[in-house]
């Protein structure tokens, strides 16, 4: 009888202590804010083991606890850009195929809502032929405070779509004489890089109709020591980084680019250390005057996509070497979050995302995913 | 589909998970990816360890003592500028695609010298199509490697164009000739 009434007071104990849990509703799906904390970038997940299903991943760098806010995806050797802060779209170059990897092509880009991370449209690429190239920032860009979306095409013959963020509809497309991704240019063009060392340029109206096509001289030798085609821009003036450490600082916010100069990023001992930049995304920059650029000692001809064991930053007002921040693995690819207080993010060589503060101190180390392969990353902007 | 840049990071992380390498060491050979530094690389490593390049991938030769090495590994002297998955470990081999797939008939080329003849042979690497990605041996090499704006030499873009799929499977290296103004 004693224990009888022992185990009905332990139950009803037991049933209080559960009741204090409450009642879970579903279907219950979290939603983002609309404008994003500037430590959130996007890692884009390539996903090279099964590249027909890659992803963007929201990630917030600084965060110790909920780090990874969730992911849209992209498809196929996908590109990606983000629109500015102020507006709320992410958009997403897109190959599906009917059957999967066979079956009925359509090239399309997807239009995703920054706050729910659903899909809000899409818009036809009717020709099947943008480009599918290893991700980097330069395939898909927005111009023209994101009124205009540009699209890179390779089939191998190249060229650039139009698109018309408003309308959602494409208003031209205009070919390339051998030439190669988007850099903005002035207003409301682009430049793209050829074959020989040159620019192509083309301005566009406000219809997003080509009205001013322009070829530059060769600025550097493409056989002797190539620029690599991830320049950084700090507002309007991009800076292009060659093999062998040279620096083009280009001014791209006139009708044409104007090539201001170059310098090297070494001095002449560790030229003959053959301190190279290394890695994929290999520069980066903030807001005002500094560079960020991966680099790796012993450097040889075939050696520039393998990552390096520094990350050196440079002031382009001066041209200095300004500091020296060794990596605790290896980088591959870097990015400065935005904002005043940067962080620098790299995936290292191992694809996890190393967070550094500007001191170069490791802040925390990021897994995006078991097989994840995240090699370009968007800071907001 | 050659671009796999990172790649060689990324078998060099397989590979260290397997063999508990430390990750630091695993970063330094994929960069150090030269002839001196080849005894660095996990993946040349593993070549001298084991029957092939790669853990659990069995050893091939090409048969013949004037196309030295093993096809499976990623030092063969014919991958210098090669990025993806070895078609020899996938069902095809050196030069053709694994059944089912496609050949891409349009292709990025290297420079790569024969150590047997010490002759530079002009090599087309051909991407095989239609499948996903196969996924064995990932192989990333850049001598000579171009930008994206010299295309024809850059190991960066989906070659798999002119086929009825883009969807990339693995890489094949095709000996076009020897390259004549040595």
């Amino acid at each position: 009888m004693k224990q009888g009434f022992c185990a009905f007071v332990f139950s009803i104990l037991a049933a209080v202590a559960l009741a204090e849990l409450p009642v879970e509703t579903v279907p219950k799906v979290e939603a983002l804010p609309a404008k994003y904390p500037d430590s959130w970038i996007f890692a884009h997940d390539f996903n090279f083991n099964t590249l027909i299903a890659g992803k963007i991943i929201l990630v917030d760098t600084a965060a110790e606890t909920r780090e990874y806010k969730g992911a849209i995806d992209a498809t196929q050797f996908a590109s990606f850009v983000a629109s500015s802060k102020n507006n709320s779209e992410l958009y997403v170059g897109d190959t599906f195929y009917s059957r999967s990897t066979s079956g009925v092509r359509t090239d399309v880009i997807s239009i995703y809502d920054k706050a729910t991370l659903n899909k809000t449209g899409e818009i036809l690429l009717p020709k099947n032929n943008r480009a599918q190239i290893v991700a980097s920032k330069y395939l898909l860009r927005l111009i023209d405070r994101d009124r205009f979306l540009l699209v890179f095409n390779f089939t191998p013959a190249a060229s650039v779509t139009v698109i018309d963020t408003r309308k959602r509809m494409i208003t031209a497309e205009i070919s390339l004489p051998g030439c190669s991704l988007i850099y903005p240019t002035g207003k409301r063009g682009f430049s793209s890089l050829c074959g020989d060392g040159s620019f192509f340029t083309v301005q566009l109206n406000r219809k997003g109709e080509p009205t001013r096509r322009s070829s530059s001289a060769s600025f550097f030798s493409v056989d002797e020591d190539p620029v690599f085609d991830k320049p950084v821009y700090i507002g309007m003036t991009a800076y292009f980084v060659s093999f062998k450490s040279k620096v083009y600082e280009v001014n791209m916010s006139g009708n044409e680019p104007e090539v201001k100069g170059s310098w090297s990023l070494v001095n002449e001992a560790q030229a003959s250390q053959n301190w190279r930049p290394s890695g994929w995304q290999i520069a980066t920059g903030d807001d005002d005057e500094l560079v960020y650029v991966v680099m790796s000692e012993n450097g040889y001809d075939g050696s520039h996509k393998y990552g390096g064991e520094e990350v050196w930053v440079v002031n382009v007002n001066d041209r200095k070497l300004i500091q020296r921040i060794p990596m605790q693995t290896p980088a591959f690819s870097i990015e400065l979050t935005s904002g005043s207080n940067p962080l620098l993010i790299v995936t290292n060589v191992n694809m996890l995302m190393d967070v550094y503060d500007l001191d170069g101190k490791l802040q925390r180390t990021l897994s995006l995913g078991d097989t994840a392969t995240p090699i370009a990353l968007h800071a907001q902007r | 589909m050659k671009k796999l840049d990172r790649l060689v990071e990324y078998a060099s992380r397989k590979l260290a998970q397997r063999s508990s390498r430390r990750s630091l060491l695993t970063g330094l050979g994929a960069f150090l990816f030269g002839a001196a530094a080849v005894p660095l690389l996990p993946v040349a490593r593993a070549a001298g360890e084991s029957s092939g390049g790669y853990p659990g991938v069995g050893a091939q030769t090409t048969g013949r003592t004037d196309d030295p090495g093993d096809p499976t590994s990623c030092d063969y002297w014919r991958y210098c500028a090669i990025d993806g998955y070895l078609c020899s470990c996938c069902g095809g081999s050196a030069s053709s695609c694994p059944p089912g797939t496609e050949m891409s008939p349009i292709t990025w080329i290297g420079t790569c010298l024969n150590p047997a003849d010490n002759k530079n042979y002009i090599i087309s690497y051909n991407d095989c199509c239609g499948s996903v990605s196969c996924g064995r041996c990932f192989c990333n090499r850049n001598e000579g490697d171009k930008p994206t704006y010299r295309p024809q030499s850059n190991n960066d873009i989906n070659w798999c164009l002119g086929t009825q799929s883009a969807v990339y499977t693995c890489s094949a290296a095709v000996i076009l000739g020897v390259k004549t103004d040595q």
